[in-house]
C-alpha cells in the first residue's frame, strides 16, 4: 500500500513546499516511486519550485472532475525519473477538492505501483488542508522557530487528532514528525532564537529534519530546483539527512551548533 | 555574547518565547479536547427552539464555560411577551 505522507504546518511562509519538494525528490532519489500532489487549490506553486511548470497540461481538479485521466496529469519531474507532480489547479472554486475524488485519486497512485504520496498541503485550517491531511499515514508538520508558527504547529496536530481518517476509524494514529526550518544556531545559542529542543519540547514531537537558514533556498526556487539538490550546501544535507531518517537510517542531528566565532568576535561582540 | 552584554545581562527572548508558549499550547489542549461539537450543539439546539416556539433567534443564548472543575453548558432564551406560542 503506497504510504500517504501530508507536509502540514497551518502558518503560510514557514516552508511546506519547500519542505515536500525536498523530500520528495529525496526519496525518489533514493529509488522510491514517489508521487507528489500540491493541495493549495487556487494558489498552484510546488509545480514552480519543482521546475516543471512549463509542462502541466491538467491538474488535480480536472482529475476528480473527471475532464483528464491521472496519468494524462501527472508531470514527470526532470530532476528524478522515479517523481511524478501533480499540480493543483488555479480554479476559484476552493471547494472542488471532494474527500471521494481524493480517495479515487489516492487509491489511482496506490494502483500504479507508488511507494509513496506526499500531500503538499496549503496554509490555514480550511478545506484544503484539511482534505490533504484526511487520508494521512503520517505526517511532517513543518515550523520554523518562532512563537506564531509553533502555535499553529500544534493547532495542526489537533487536527490531525480530531479530522484524519485514522483517527476517524479507531485505527493506529496518524505517525508525526517535526520540521524545524530557518534555523540559526547562533542565534539560538544566544538566547535570541526558541531552541530545536525547545520547539520539539513544547511539541512532544521527535525532530525529523532540523533545516538551517540559507540563502540557497531562494536561490534555488529562482531556478526551479529542490534545494536538496544543492550539493554540499547545509541545508540541502539537512534535508538529505531527514530523508535518510524518515527511511529510518540513524542520522545524529547537524547543524546545531553555530560555526566557532574569532576570539576577537567574542571579546568585542560581532 | 560580548563582556558588555554579559555585564548587562537580561532574560534572554528565547526564555520568554518557551514560557509563553507553554501556558497558551497547555491552555488551548485543554480546550481542544472535546470542544469541537458546541458550534454544533448551539445551531441545533437554536433550530430546535425555534422550531417549536416563535422565540426569536437573536433571543438565544448557549454557552459552554468552566467553573473551578465543573463544565457548564447554559442555554438564555429570552420568552417574547405573552409567553410561549407554537408560531
Amino acid at each position: 500500500m503506497a504510504k500517504v505522507i501530508v507536509v502540514t504546518s497551518g502558518k503560510g511562509g514557514v516552508g511546506k513546499t519547500t519542505t515536500s519538494a525536498s523530500f520528495a525528490t529525496g526519496l525518489a532519489n533514493r529509488g522510491k516511486k514517489t508521487a507528489v500532489i500540491d493541495f493549495d487549490i487556487g494558489l498552484r506553486n510546488l509545480d514552480l519550485i519543482l521546475g516543471c511548470e512549463r509542462r502541466v497540461v491538467y491538474d488535480f481538479v480536472n482529475v476528480i472532475q473527471g475532464d483528464a485521466k491521472l496519468s494524462q496529469a501527472l508531470v514527470r519531474d526532470k530532476h528524478s525519473e522515479n517523481l511524478s507532480i501533480l499540480a493543483a489547479s488555479q480554479t476559484k472554486d476552493k471547494e472542488a477538492l471532494k474527500e471521494d475524488g481524493v480517495k479515487t485519486v489516492l487509491d489511482e497512485l496506490n494502483a500504479m505501483g507508488f511507494e509513496y504520496v506526499i500531500c503538499d498541503s496549503p496554509a490555514g485550517i480550511e478545506s484544503g488542508a484539511l482534505m490533504a491531511l484526511r487520508f494521512a499515514d503520517e505526517a511532517l508538520v513543518v515550523t520554523n522557530p518562532e512563537v506564531s508558527a509553533v502555535r499553529d504547529a500544534d493547532r495542526m496536530l489537533g487536527l490531525i487528532e480530531a479530522k484524519s481518517l485514522r483517527s476517524e476509524q479507531g485505527r493506529e494514529r496518524v505517525k508525526e514528525h517535526l520540521v524545524i526550518t530557518r534555523y540559526l544556531p547562533k542565534r539560538a545559542d544566544k538566547g535570541e532564537m526558541l531552541a530545536h529542543t525547545d520547539v520539539a519540547e513544547l511539541l512532544s514531537l521527535p525532530i525529523l529534519g532540523l533545516i538551517p537558514e540559507s540563502e540557497q533556498v531562494l536561490d534555488c526556487s529562482n531556478q526551479g530546483v529542490p534545494v536538496i539538490l544543492a550539493n554540499g550546501s547545509p541545508v540541502a544535507q539537512a534535508y538529505d539527512d531527514m530523508v535518510a531518517r524518515f527511511l529510518g537510517e540513524d542520522r545524529p542531528l547537524r547543524f546545531t551548533q553555530p560555526e566557532a566565532t574569532p576570539l576577537w568576535k567574542r571579546l568585542f561582540g560581532g | 555574547m560580548s563582556w558588555f552584554e554579559v555585564l548587562f545581562k537580561k532574560r534572554p527572548s528565547a526564555v520568554i518565547a518557551k514560557e509563553r508558549l507553554s501556558i497558551i499550547l497547555a491552555h488551548e489542549r485543554r480546550n481542544r479536547s472535546g470542544k469541537d461539537f458546541i458550534g454544533a450543539l448551539k445551531e441545533e439546539l437554536i433550530a430546535v427552539i425555534c422550531k417549536y416556539t416563535s422565540v426569536d433567534k437573536d433571543a438565544l443564548k448557549v454557552s459552554l464555560d468552566r467553573r473551578d472543575s465543573i463544565d457548564v453548558l447554559t442555554v438564555d432564551v429570552v420568552l417574547p411577551e405573552g409567553g410561549l406560542r407554537r408560531s
